[in-house]
């Protein structure tokens, strides 16, 4: 009996180190914590596996909140790009956005955050998104639901101008998060190359009031996926 | 069109609009360029092709009003469309005289400029759709097409020409089948209502009353059947050509309502008191011989006369057997093309036949033995045993130059016709059975 008692410690302390050195490398790669956090047993024990881990990393998606964004909000951006597109993502502390902040439309300009978004773009991520609940503009029109580098690195998308809320309607969580998640894809689109798509279903297809984000997808359709899959496997 | 082949051309001296306009487009799929100035702008527009230019109002060295009239001077099918900071009535009024499509205040609703370009495309588009058909029309129907080798049909067609550019009333004259339409066709692509409808009427296959309506159209409830307004032919013609085929054959009444017509250029639909306004040129056709007409008091004389100001008369084919070969040729190729038959032409036999029938339904009577022989025959060539005709002696013999020898030719040739059917053959030389006995036993024909 104490035999066999004797094997299940065994078993329980292996599962736990094997838990806790699972946890150190998502943190590590996190950069949550550094190497030099480690006790000397932990860098002797691990070191080997978490230098193979951090050099073996694939590049990821940086998600900046903008202001304050509610966590669950961006969790879920998190799952849905890592289910749909299958890449690591990493979500860094909120940035202020006083400085983009246009007094006189009372407004802010997303070409600015672009600007600001690829500066502090990580090392190791590929693609920069920003996230926000303020609204937001381009020097020509009235609003923009977000703003990408056409082929580039950063995308910003704000969630202001969907939400039922402002049109009079009731709140609708699930409404908003569906709607954000699919303009967050779309602008994430446009930073891999893609231009508006014909297909009424393709999440690519341009929606310039916020029931016509509704009418489309969350997904791209089979040629824009392509397209976007084919930028990924050189990655 | 594919939107990469659609070119907007910014023009605006801020760069913060040029470059959001110009990213708003590309992510579209248009191809973008922009210009910060008026000159920077006409030298993108001599250099390239450009579909839709958004054209800021204020700008360094030009305004955009003026910029805005030297582009329709470079390319008047330009799209131009207005932006301004400020919304001004006076200068939105001058620039839309001037040919803007639109003009929009900064900064603009992302839906609203998604439809304006979305118009402004399709307005583009039909434009140069108009621009294609209207040279389609004019390459359509060139007298080079009508097929002939003789002498009376090019002075036909030399008629057709001169008067196809006035808007002079036209009557054309001839046997039925000689090509009529066609010519009135021919004269109205070659005018300046060439891009305004031809509207042809057959006068004689319709009864009076509903000639009336189809003429004048009629209002609802105008009578018994009438549920809705209906547009008539004459309203339908306004700015092209109305075609009156078979004229001789219009009533009395309907020939005084067109006659009052044709002098106003005026009339109202039947059941209603609306007068509307039409402008048409008129071209007629008839195979009767309206003089005798007039005097039997079938036809009005003052009808006749407001018709009958430039007669173009087209000869029966039996006179102009020059044509016969070209028209032959033309159909064999028309009709193996169209039923995909390995047919090139006709041979020496058959083609001397065909010059030597009388053809009294004269070239649709031609066309249409030339498409029963092209059903069945094989190929390569057209035989004589295709060809649904029976020679008639021409007219060449010394003994056919008087009535009689004629009127026994053409008695020999119906009795041909009918299987020596003494009663069809009567029916069709419209006299009785007893005078064609006589007739037959007078020439010796049995």
């Amino acid at each position: 009996m104490s035999k066999v008692r004797g094997i299940l410690k065994q078993i329980g302390s292996f599962l736990s180190r094997l838990r806790f050195e699972r946890q150190l490398v998502r943190r590590i790669q996190r950069r949550t914590v550094t190497q030099e956090h480690l006790t000397d047993a932990d860098s002797l024990v691990f070191s080997q596996t978490v230098q193979e881990s951090i050099e073996s990393r694939k590049p990821f998606i940086s998600i900046v909140p903008l202001n304050t964004v509610p966590d669950d909000v961006l969790q879920r951006l998190e799952r849905a790009i890592s289910r749909t597109l299958d890449i690591e993502t990493e979500i860094t502390p909120p940035l202020d956005l006083a400085f983009a902040f246009d007094s006189s439309r009372n407004q802010y300009n997303s070409t600015v955050i672009l600007t600001r978004l690829l500066e502090i773009l990580p090392d190791g991520a590929f693609k920069i998104l920003g996230v926000t609940n303020v609204d937001l503009f381009i020097p020509i029109l009235t609003f923009v639901f977000g703003e990408a580098q056409l082929n580039g690195a950063a995308a910003v998308v704000s969630m202001y101008r969907m939400e039922n809320e402002l049109y009079g309607l009731p709140r609708d969580e699930r409404n908003l998060q569906d709607r954000l998640t699919k303009e967050l894809f779309h602008e994430l689109g446009h930073t891999f190359g893609l231009l508006h798509c014909d297909d009424y279903d393709c999440v690519m297809h341009a929606s310039t009031y916020a029931e016509e984000i509704d009418l489309k997808s969350d997904s791209f359709c089979a040629s824009c996926y392509e397209w976007v899959s084919s930028i990924l496997a050189d990655k | 069109m594919n939107k990469k082949d659609i070119g907007i051309l910014i023009v605006d001296d801020e760069p913060s609009v040029r470059n959001s306009l110009s990213k708003w487009f590309e992510e579209d799929g248009y191809r973008v360029g922009s210009a910060n100035d008026a000159a920077d702008a006409q030298r993108k527009l001599q250099e390239g092709r450009w579909d839709i230019v958004f054209l800021d109002i204020k700008l360094p060295g030009m305004d955009g009003v003026e910029l805005q009239k030297r582009i329709k001077e470079i390319d008047p099918h330009i799209i131009t469309i207005m932006i301004t900071a400020y919304a001004s009535v006076d200068t939105a009024v001058r620039s839309l005289k001037e040919g803007a499509f639109d003009y929009v205040t900064k900064p603009i609703d992302p839906d609203y400029l998604t439809h304006l370009v979305n118009n402004a495309v399709r307005q583009q588009q039909l434009t140069i759709e108009n621009i294609q058909l209207r040279e389609q029309i004019t390459k359509l129907h060139k007298f080079d097409e009508i097929i002939c080798e003789s002498s009376q049909m090019e002075k036909v067609l030399e008629l057709a020409k001169m008067v196809a550019p006035t808007d002079t009333t036209v009557m054309i004259r001839g046997e039925s089948g000689v090509g009529k339409e066609l010519v009135a066709r021919l004269i109205h692509a070659n005018s300046k209502r060439r891009y305004f409808p031809f509207v042809p009427v057959n006068c004689g296959g319709m009864a009076e009353s509903l000639l009336e309506s189809e003429f004048f159209g009629h209002e609802k409830g105008a009578f018994t059947g009438a549920e809705y307004q209906r547009k008539g032919k004459l309203e339908m013609a306004d700015g092209g050509t109305l075609f009156l085929d078979e004229v001789g054959n219009v009533s009395m009444k309907t020939q005084m309502d067109l006659l009052r017509t044709l002098e106003t250029k005026q009339f109202t639909r039947l059941g209603g008191n609306k007068v509307i306004n039409v402008d048409f040129r008129v071209v007629c056709a008839t195979n009767k011989n309206l003089e005798f007409a007039i005097e039997e008091g079938t036809f009005r004389e003052d009808f006749y006369y407001r018709l009958n100001v430039f007669t173009i008369f087209i000869p029966p084919l039996r006179e102009r057997p020059a044509d016969i070969p070209p028209l032959a040729e033309h159909f064999v190729q028309k009709y193996a093309i169209s039923m995909n038959k390995n047919i090139t032409g006709i041979s020496d036999e058959a083609m001397e036949m065909l010059k030597r029938h009388h053809w009294p339904g004269n070239v649709r009577e031609l066309a249409n033995a030339i498409e029963r022989a092209v059903v069945i025959e094989p190929g390569p060539l057209l035989r004589k045993e295709d060809l649904p005709i029976q020679i008639v002696q021409k007219s060449e013999s010394p003994q056919l130059e008087s009535l009689e020898a004629v009127e026994k030719a053409h008695i020999q040739y119906i009795l041909e016709k009918t299987d020596r059917n003494i009663s069809q053959a009567a029916r069709t030389l419209k006299i009785d059975r007893v005078t064609l006995y006589s007739k037959i036993k007078k020439y010796g024909l049995k």
